[in-house]
């Protein structure tokens, strides 16, 4: 996957750019707004993590510049500024996630791939499966192995969120973005608590590995494979 | 820093003396048309007086003949009265028949002609008098005069003119004086003003504007300006007591990050498994402080008000509700109850993220500062003017003298010390609370706290 990093911080730059190539990206840098914008024009990235402050443009028109020349490819802002108005601002933009700084480098990778591995038309996809597990958004069920789970609302949506990017990293922050809208961090176990009642679900009766992993200080992911069996 | 009074000191002057400066003119051509017009009026009469006189002289001429006319002229001379009326009858060739008047005009018409009152014992120099005397010729061919001192007109004009002129002058005095006396006191009254002004630029917070008793503009302006003051030295108190209290809760975890830190350096870690835990813990410190960064960010921008644009009407059934499904089971897994309850259709114009994060701030508090075992109330209602949200806990309560305390950034209470939070959780509620015009309530549960946001209904 090819990804242009648009960021006028050198070392910040440098940093995404290094991580990136670590998890096997093909990495392209810029340091400003025009940079960026005559770059990601002429190259086919699959996608782009932007600055929201650049010099000569900044992310914000560099964003709806690439948007207006018709680039479709997912674009990722980086900010100080988490606002509500800004993020809306940012979104509206055309945007399609926004991290606050100062970020986990594990949390720009897994909104990463959950980006990219988005198909065009995201919304016509509606059952989802990993190993033994198969959900349903329009019927709203759950099964393993055939079996219906009795999940809540907020379970469900929990395990829709792990399973859209099945083998994938979902970190706690996307998790509250996702399930419970939160754009602030709850002092509380809220996600924790939720993930622990959905596991006992998922795996009451069952033997071997939990479905749910969690990886350690960063989030968690439902195996893609069919260990469960 | 010069004071604004040497700038300013002639324009309250300027204006008054400017004003009664119009003020005199106004009445100077007022006087000046009274004057006009009373003399004017009274020539006209004099003028007229004559000439009746001196018409029905000649037409007694022209019916009766000469005779009839000398002797009414003889007549009219010795009638008595105040000031002496003067006749003359001459021939056409200029010769004096008849009257007290010897002087003949050179013709028919209008004259003015001096005269020499006699000299008397009591009055050695007797002032000389002007008569208005009119001509005219007989049917017989003679000419007639008939004339009348204008003494006493004169010297009705003359006493006319001294009083409009005495009057004018105590009307200019007056005005100008009564200008100078306002001028000089609003121009003390702003001096003082921004004297003060001046002295609390240069730092002095505490003093306040002069405002006196009358409840007039300037007083208004004072105390809105005292009022404006007033809540600037208790913003920049409270700035000033948040950056102590940042300075001092950041510096806390930072001085054990740099300790922890210094000390790998000195001792660096043998095993992977121990410098694995030194940076994870080094990590969370920074995380830590980051949260409290980005909450005091937050409060900031939530007290600048510019959130308010984006209020919407928020259903508060659904959004508690949607809250108590997310916290139900957390207070379950800490052994506490949360219930809900709502009655009526409470709904309120806001921001939904803020009062999610602080409904959120609450139950956690109720969670953090309850036993197990604890009962934790989310609530909403629909009075006849308010909505009121509440989360009411029976926990330890919080006293009385501390509740207003608590709402503080980074007041805590002494015995929560010991609890996680970072002291900034109340100061946001009550951030969120005041943006929203919603009144922000620590109440006893009897036993246990219940904080209650009323809301103007929507």
């Amino acid at each position: 996957m090819r990804i242009l990093v648009v960021e006028d911080d050198g070392e910040t730059r440098d940093w995404i750019a290094r991580g990136l190539e670590e998890e096997g990206y093909h990495v392209e840098t810029a340091d400003d707004g025009h940079e960026g914008l005559f770059m990601a024009t002429q190259g086919a990235y699959d996608a782009l993590v932007v600055d929201r402050m650049l010099p000569k443009l900044d992310g914000l028109g560099l964003v709806k510049a690439l948007r207006a020349a018709d680039l479709r490819a997912p674009i990722i802002m980086l900010t100080a500024l988490t606002e509500t108005p800004q993020r809306v601002e940012g979104l509206n933009a055309g945007a399609d996630d926004y991290l606050g700084k100062p970020f986990a480098f594990t949390e720009l990778v897994a909104r990463l791939q959950a980006l990219g591995r988005r198909p065009p038309l995201a919304a016509v996809q509606t059952t989802f499966d990993a190993g033994p597990l198969h959900l349903d958004v329009a019927s709203r069920t759950v099964t393993r192995n055939g079996e219906t789970l009795d999940l809540t609302p907020t379970e469900f949506r929990l395990l829709e969120s792990l399973m859209r990017h099945a083998g994938k990293v979902v970190t706690r922050t996307m998790l509250l973005e996702q399930v419970w809208h939160f754009h602030f961090d709850p002092r509380t176990s809220v996600v924790e608590t939720h993930m622990s009642r959905l596991r006992a679900k998922l795996d009451r009766g069952w033997n071997g590995p939990e479905l749910i992993e969690t990886v350690r200080g960063y989030g968690y992911r439902v195996r893609a494979d069919s260990a469960g069996e | 820093m010069p004071t604004a009074q040497a700038n300013n000191s002639s324009s309250f002057f300027r204006l008054s003396l400017i004003l009664a400066g119009l003020f005199a003119l106004a009445s100077l051509l007022m006087a000046g048309a009274l004057y006009l017009s009373v003399t004017r009026n009274v020539r006209e009469r004099l003028h007229e007086d004559i000439r009746t006189d001196a018409l029905e002289l000649a037409s007694l001429a022209s019916h009766s003949g000469a005779t009839a006319l000398r002797q009414a002229i003889v007549q009219r001379v010795d009638v008595e009265t105040p000031l002496p009326r003067w006749y003359g009858l001459f021939t056409a060739q200029g010769q004096f028949i008849a009257g007290n008047l010897r002087w003949r005009p050179p013709g028919p018409g209008w004259w003015h002609h001096p005269i020499h009152a006699r000299r008397s014992a009591a009055d050695r120099h007797p002032p000389v008098h002007t008569l208005t005397v009119l001509a005219l010729g007989t049917a017989q061919g003679e000419l007639l005069t008939v004339g009348r001192d204008r003494t006493y007109i004169n010297q009705l004009e003359a006493s006319y003119g001294r009083a409009f002129l005495g009057i004018l002058l105590v009307t200019i005095g007056v005005a100008v004086a009564l200008g100078a006396l306002i001028g000089r006191r609003m121009l003390r009254r702003v001096s003082a003003m921004s004297d003060t002004a001046v002295a609390i630029s240069a730092g002095r917070l505490s003093l306040r504007m002069p405002v006196g008793r009358s409840g007039d503009e300037f007083d208004r302006i004072a105390s809105t300006v005292n009022e404006m003051l007033e809540r600037i030295e208790a913003l920049l108190g409270e700035v000033k007591r948040i950056g102590a209290d940042i300075a001092h809760d950041l510096r806390t975890p930072l001085t054990r990050l740099r300790r922890r830190l210094e000390a790998a350096r000195t001792h660096p870690p043998t095993d992977a498994a121990a410098l694995d835990a030194m940076l994870g813990e080094a990590l969370r410190e920074i995380d830590e402080l980051l949260v409290i960064f980005h909450a005091l960010l937050r409060i900031a921008r939530i007290e600048s008000g510019e959130a308010r644009t984006g209020f919407v009407a928020l259903p508060l059934a659904a959004l508690l509700e949607e809250l108590a499904d997310a916290y139900a089971a957390v207070a379950d897994a800490e052994g506490r109850q949360l219930e809900l309850s709502v009655h009526g259709e409470p709904v309120v114009a806001g921001d939904r993220e803020l009062l999610v994060q602080a409904l959120v701030n609450l139950i956690e508090n109720a969670i953090r500062h309850t036993e197990p075992g604890a009962h934790i109330v989310l609530a909403a209602r629909r009075d006849e003017h308010d909505v009121v949200v509440a989360v009411a806990d029976d926990g330890p309560g919080i006293p009385e003298a501390e509740r207003e305390n608590v709402l503080q950034p980074f007041k805590r209470l002494d015995r929560s010390r010991h609890t996680p939070g970072n002291g900034l959780g109340l100061a946001l509620v009550r951030a969120v609370a005041e943006l929203h015009g919603a009144r922000l309530q620590l109440a006893d549960n009897d036993p246990g706290l219940r904080v209650e946001l009323h809301f103007p209904a929507a």
